[in-house]
């Protein structure tokens, strides 16, 4: 079994975070996936903290983003991770955000690939992929993905990590 | 969510330009690989397949720099150029080819990478013009070299 299931967080009411806090240390890289909303009504409001780290000038990522009008990159320091809410749309529609994270045990920069899609119902769509890097050596221990406004209930996260056995 | 299992691991000890996975067994559904590379220099990093040289390949990718997105089709010996190294951060890709033993299909891996510091991030996909099982795999740099450290693991997924 290369990849491992090692927590699930589902919503029971609006919350302002989901934190993974105690991430196992024996795998090569981390995959998180999320299907969820947020309150605010943005393209680019889920940003990640590394072992509690929220300082945005220690983080560095480039966005590529694509919606039903145009396409845009960019690159500036920030930590995010990418978005799950265009124009405020209302429940059921529950948005699909993936991040893999390389190499996360390791002591140099941690760098992870992101990627999402939202729409609202039928006149706002994006896809969104991200690469960052995180500029500590330490290992990652601690994860925590924080949005603009609330995470909706209902939402759900899942960290995995991929192993070599 | 699929079950990976890993396969192999090529983490470079010495500099050069290639990364080779040679005799990839053909019992899982797909692969992927995990890519995390450093450069001896600014550089492309190419994929070539089954270690065919000749101009099989095509290449779409869409990329993004610091201040636009672009998409760009060529014809070329190599069927990916998307990742982008540097001798100073490392460079993150994921290469998954789907029903990669089919002898009856084309090819065709489907990239996302990126190096935020560097200027370049995206996704790619590429076709390898022949019917063919994928057994082997070389990453290859365009002028530089693979810096030690560099380390590429491989991932069947069982279906």
């Amino acid at each position: 079994m290369g990849i491992n299931l090692i927590e699930t967080v589902e919503l029971a009411s609006d919350t302002a975070s989901i934190e993974f806090a105690s991430v196992p240390q024996d795998g090569l890289d981390l995959y998180i996936e999320i299907s969820g909303r947020t309150s605010e009504n943005g393209d680019y409001t889920v940003r990640v903290a590394f072992n509690n780290d929220t300082t945005n000038s220690n983080y560095y990522r480039m966005f590529l983003s694509v919606n039903n009008t145009s396409a845009t990159a960019t690159s500036n320091a920030d930590r995010l991770f990418g978005g799950l809410t265009v124009n405020g749309y209302t429940s059921p529609i529950h948005n699909t955000l993936t991040a893999r994270i390389f190499a996360y045990t390791s002591n140099y920069n941690k760098g992870y690939l992101t990627q999402f899609q939202s729409s609202d119902d039928g006149s706002s769509y994006r896809q969104m992929q991200t690469a960052g890097e995180w500029a500590n050596s330490s290992a990652i221990e601690t994860i925590a993905l924080i949005p603009e406004g609330n995470f909706l209930a209902n939402s759900v996260a899942s960290l995995y990590t991929i192993t070599a056995d | 969510m699929a079950t990976y299992t890993h396969i192999a691991t090529v983490e470079k000890t010495s500099a050069s330009s290639t990364i080779v996975f040679n005799n990839i067994p053909q019992s899982y559904q797909d692969i992927v690989f995990h890519c995390d590379m450093l450069g001896t220099t600014n550089d492309y990093v190419y994929m070539r397949v089954n270690g065919v040289t000749s101009s099989s390949y095509s290449n779409l990718e869409w990329y993004g720099n610091s201040s636009q997105a672009v998409y760009s089709f060529s014809f070329m010996p190599l069927a990916w150029s998307n990742a982008i190294l540097s001798s100073s951060s490392r460079a993150k890709a994921v290469v998954e080819f789907l029903d990669y033993s089919d002898s009856n299909k084309n090819p065709n891996p489907i990239t996302q990478h990126g190096n935020p510091y560097d200027g370049r991030m995206g996704g790619g996909s590429g076709r390898y013009k022949n019917s063919a099982a994928v057994t082997r795999v070389d990453f290859i740099t365009s002028s530089g070299n693979f810096a030690v450290g560099s380390k590429i693991h491989l991932f069947g997924i069982e279906a």
